[in-house]
């Protein structure tokens, strides 16, 4: 205490056992021990603390205030279409409330809106890598990926998503989001991704006889008609008065080659909606396998006989009106095109198709109606989609007879 | 010695006269019950009584949460002025960007010229000052000026950082409270080292970068009773300043992760950019600033209204050069700009802060330096990835590793640059790359730059402080650039006098070393042997020599300045085989010492 002291207005040494600074003759102060002033720090520490703490409550409620402002301002910028201001006021808004994830990831909304997704994606990242399990960065995310094709990321952030963590909770959305991602694998032929994705979902969907209808459709997209057929059956069970689903398990069972199933439920669907053309078309396609087919078990042997014949010569006209829209010539005496041998295989056997050479042989229905496939496959190929008999004639042959 | 210490010290206080003992029925001394009340109360406060140690540990913890509070006022009052001034848009209007830098520039330089002389400067310099000059000695004013000056200036756009200014907050306030408390004079010159550590910790969110800062550029030596100190105090800042503002690090650093050995180069070329960035950085500041200086007096009234406007024009196009742009280096850090953008960025806050600073406006050049730095590694980064698409180093990566090398090359500091990129980082994968790059910049600037920019700023003021860059530079003297080989006998403590001086008798010398066995080393002069053989004690060993006491020893490796010390009136010291104390290096004198010493110069 004794020791060496400043003055502590102009800063120059006080001599020992000195009052007044010989410098600037200012009087030392009242000299209060140490402990004493110690605690007189301690307590003006408490009022600079709770000074503080106000001034930064203040400040942090006017912060506050003014981000909310300019989201407001955002959103009704992005409600008005308008992406490219909404982009810089919901800046502002994570300026003045910086890391606030919700306010980022509208800017990053805003961002993709905008066009300018790399940018976006900076933004979604940097949300991503603070919290992985968010649900709206990893949808937004795999929206992103989607626009860009990367379909490995469009599943996995999907699935993150699914599996993630939303603000506000909704029964409903793991299954819309199953349902997007379902739908953007059918759309870019990932079948069996598809199908997992479906699977999933329909163990997820609950007994109501739309949300079944629409998982039939969805089965039916991927191509899964035993399973859409199954779909549609559950949603029948639910509720018989059901247009759609009617239309769905007939158009299930039509691409399965059940077509007898698939008249009798495009029958119903149409009693029930009339305006429906599709189930129209494909129940007028179906009548006329049913009336054609010689492989339909109920037909008696004499009818199937005469379809065979029917159909062979159908068939025939069929090439011949391929290879005259083509300008080819089926009586060549080389045979080389398709066309042309199976032309010439047609004439071959065409002396043998009828009634009487049938009947001696039954063999030779199978031959006659094998060759039919060919042709009508071959000319689908050569000269586009048949129609009418030939359509009938096609679908008789990719089922292999399945009547 | 305080009050303290003498109270709790070997001779207690005696009672005061009129207190003097009555004696009772029994016969046994008695006070008086007040008097008793009296001693027992002084007893209680002569143990809370603290000693110079102690309450120089409890004032540090005492200014580094001062500091942390004072530190938290002073960014609400930056953010607070920003609002006021420049509205709550991110880019306010030209006309305000015009007007209010300058005109606020006007009203800063009055205050400056009028009220504050002292805030113009660095207050890094200023607080070396203080330590080197001022015996500790930091008028509050200047903490006022500082407070309200920087304030106003970095909230209406002048292109500086609040960190230099909180260092100086923090100096200012410590040496306040020290020399209230009447601190030691030596206690009052380490104090204001103690406060800057806390402003600058709190300033930063950086404990360790501050501590090491201010070893490494105001105090230059790791001394033990201060290191303390300076660690509390910055601790307890920090932790002010979390409690207020969040404990989130000053900036969110991408993830990083260096996978090709290859991309050192990449930042090997970024140090070297960052390098020669902060040559001409310095370079303009060194050739702008005494210019200014030198203009009359009363343009210092208009030099940083000036310098506002400048920057306010800038800021028309690059609004990211006004403040501390904080906010805009976590931008370039996500990779919110492209390259181009981020290289003119870096021009312009070149431009602007040189501007604000040389005109004198208060403030600082820390967070313009990291800016300038992370808008360069940015660029480096952006154009690498451009022309290299397979280096996987984010942007944000080189943008951090920028920061450091610029903050390296150009405030001179490299363990403090490494330790900053790690503390607001986070991230300890990133430190190759740094130490590459900081090392890079630091050597180039050094190269082209002899003279360190604190060390510069100091000279152009006309005051001679420490150059803390050379002082660890300066080649220190050691024991063997003095020492000579042990030409003359060595004598043996087991040998008579008789023998010992037959041993001597071809050596000119007068002082001989005898070595006493088992690491013990005495001396002995000719005069003393002759004098006992004369006297017939010829026989007699050595060991029994009178004047035999051990003599003190040295080491090769031991400084001049140890052996200076250690030799006293010696006339000559054994240096010894730290392996084997019987084995002798050399020999050393007094006049050896000052010999050495001589070449050196």
């Amino acid at each position: 205490m004794q020791g060496d002291r400043i003055c502590p207005h102009c800063g120059q040494m006080i001599p020992r056992g000195t009052a007044d600074c010989p410098i600037c003759a200012n009087r030392l102060g009242f000299n209060l021990r140490r402990e004493t002033l110690l605690l007189v720090c301690l307590i003006l520490l408490g009022i600079l603390s709770t000074i503080t703490a106000f001034g930064v409550k203040l400040y942090h409620a006017r912060e506050k205030s003014l981000a909310e402002e300019w989201y407001a301002k955002g959103e009704a910028n992005m409600r008005n279409g308008e992406p490219q201001d909404a982009l810089t006021d919901f800046r502002t808004a994570l300026y003045h409330a910086q890391g606030d994830a919700h306010y980022q990831l509208r800017l990053a909304q805003a961002l993709v809106r905008s066009g300018r997704l790399e940018e976006a994606r900076t933004y979604l990242l940097r949300l991503w890598e603070s919290n992985p399990a968010d649900g709206p960065v990893n949808l937004e995310l795999a929206r992103l990926a989607e626009r860009e094709g990367k379909i490995p990321q469009v599943i996995s952030y999907y699935h993150n998503a699914i599996d993630g963590v939303w603000e506000q909770a909704s029964g409903n959305r793991p299954r819309a989001l199953r349902q997007a991602l379902s739908e953007y694998l059918i759309a870019h032929n990932q079948r069996s991704e598809a199908l997992a994705e479906l699977t999933a979902l329909s163990a997820d969907t609950p007994d109501d006889p739309k949300l079944r209808t629409q998982m039939g459709e969805l089965f039916l997209k991927a191509q899964d008609y035993d399973s859409a057929l199954k779909q549609f059956q559950h949603a029948l069970r639910l509720k018989r008065k059901q247009p759609d689903a009617w239309a769905g398990a007939g158009k299930a069972a039509f691409k399965m080659g059940d077509y007898r199933t698939a008249r009798a439920d495009l029958e119903r669907s149409l009693a029930e909606d009339p305006r429906n053309k599709e189930a129209a078309h494909l129940l007028e396609v179906a009548k006329l396998v049913l009336e054609i087919n010689p492989f339909d078990r109920f037909v008696p042997v004499k009818d199937r006989r005469h379809r065979v014949i029917l159909a062979f010569q159908d068939a025939l006209a069929r090439l011949q009106s391929c290879a005259k829209a083509g300008g080819e010539n089926l009586q060549a005496s080389n045979p080389q095109t398709d066309l042309q041998q199976l032309f010439a295989g047609a004439m071959k056997l065409k002396p043998q198709v009828n009634e009487a050479s049938l009947r001696r042989n039954p063999d030779l229905q199978d031959s006659a109606m094998g060759l039919v496939s060919q042709i009508e496959q071959i000319t689908a190929r050569e000269c586009g989609p048949p129609q009418g008999v030939d359509l009938a004639l096609l679908l008789i042959a990719k089922g292999g007879g399945a009547e | 010695m305080d009050k303290g210490q003498m109270a709790s010290g070997p001779f207690p206080e005696q009672p005061p006269p009129d207190a003097a003992p009555s004696t009772n029925s029994a016969g046994f001394a008695a006070y008086p019950f007040s008097t008793s009340i009296r001693r027992a109360a002084t007893r209680i406060v002569q143990g809370l009584a603290l000693r110079e140690g102690n309450l120089f540990l409890l004032l540090a913890v005492i200014i580094g949460l001062a500091s942390g509070l004072l530190v938290v006022c002073f960014r609400i009052a930056i953010e607070w002025t920003h609002l006021w001034l420049l509205g709550s848009a991110l880019t306010a209007s030209p006309f305000r960007l015009l007007v209010v830098p300058t005109a606020v520039g006007l009203v800063i330089a009055a205050g400056v010229m009028i009220f504050f002389r002292s805030v113009r400067g660095s207050g890094v310099n200023q607080t070396k000052a203080a330590v080197y000059v001022y015996d500790g000695y930091i008028p509050f004013r200047t903490v006022i000026g500082k407070f309200v000056l920087s304030a106003l200036a970095i909230g209406s756009g002048q292109s500086l950082g609040p960190e230099d200014p909180s260092l100086q907050i923090g100096a200012g306030l410590a040496s306040v409270l020290g020399r209230k408390l009447h601190l030691s004079r030596e206690k009052i010159r380490l104090i204001a080292p103690v406060g800057a550590a806390a402003g600058l910790a709190a300033a930063f969110n950086a404990p360790i970068s501050a501590t090491i800062f201010v070893i490494e550029e105001v105090i230059g030596q790791w001394s033990a009773g201060v290191l303390g100190a300076i660690i509390l105090a910055a601790v307890a800042s920090v932790v002010v300043m979390r409690g207020f503002l969040g404990s989130e690090p000053l900036f969110r650093i991408p993830p990083y992760r260096l996978a090709n050995a290859t991309e050192f180069l990449a930042y090997a070329v970024l140090g070297v950019i960052a390098g020669f960035s902060s040559l001409i950085f310095v370079k303009l500041i060194a050739a702008l600033r005494p210019r200014l200086k030198a203009l009359p007096p009363w343009t210092q009234y208009l030099q940083p209204g000036a310098a506002g406007l400048l920057v306010g024009i800038i800021g028309i196009w690059f609004p990211q050069v006004m403040g501390a742009g904080y906010y805009d280096i976590d931008q370039a850090m996500h990779g919110q700009y492209i390259w181009q953008i981020l290289a003119l960025l870096a021009v312009f806050k070149i431009l602007a802060t040189t501007t604000s600073f040389v005109s004198g406006t208060p403030g600082g050049m820390f967070a313009p330096t990291l800016f300038i730095g992370a808008m360069i590694g940015g660029a480096v980064g952006g154009v690498e990835h451009h022309f290299f698409p397979a280096l996987t180093g984010p942007v944000g990566a080189y943008a951090l590793v920028g920061m450091g090398a610029l903050f390296a090359g150009f405030l001179r500091v490299p363990m403090t640059s490494l330790f900053m990129v790690l503390e607001v980082s986070g991230n300890y994968s990133i430190i190759l790359p740094v130490m590459v790059s900081n090392t890079i910049a630091y050597l180039i600037s050094r190269k082209y730059q002899s003279v360190a920019l604190f060390d510069l700023l100091s000279r152009q003021d006309g005051v001679e402080l420490p150059s803390m860059e050379e002082q660890r530079e300066e080649s220190v003297l050691h024991v063997e650039d003095a020492m000579r080989p042990a030409m003359e006998p060595v004598l043996l403590g087991a040998e008579t006098f008789a023998e010992a001086l037959e041993k001597v008798k071809g050596s000119s010398e007068p002082h001989f070393l005898v070595n006493q066995g088992n690491g013990a080393w005495s001396g002995v002069t000719r005069e003393a042997l002759e004098h006992r053989v004369a006297q017939g004690q010829g026989d007699q060993p050595l060991s029994g020599l009178a004047s035999g006491a051990r003599l003190p020893w040295l080491h090769l490796d031991q400084t001049l300045d140890v052996a200076m010390r250690v030799i006293g009136d010696r006339p000559l010291l054994p240096v010894l085989n730290r392996a084997d104390f019987g084995k002798i290096e050399g020999v050393v004198s007094l006049d050896d010492i000052l010999k050495a010493y001589r070449r050196s110069h």
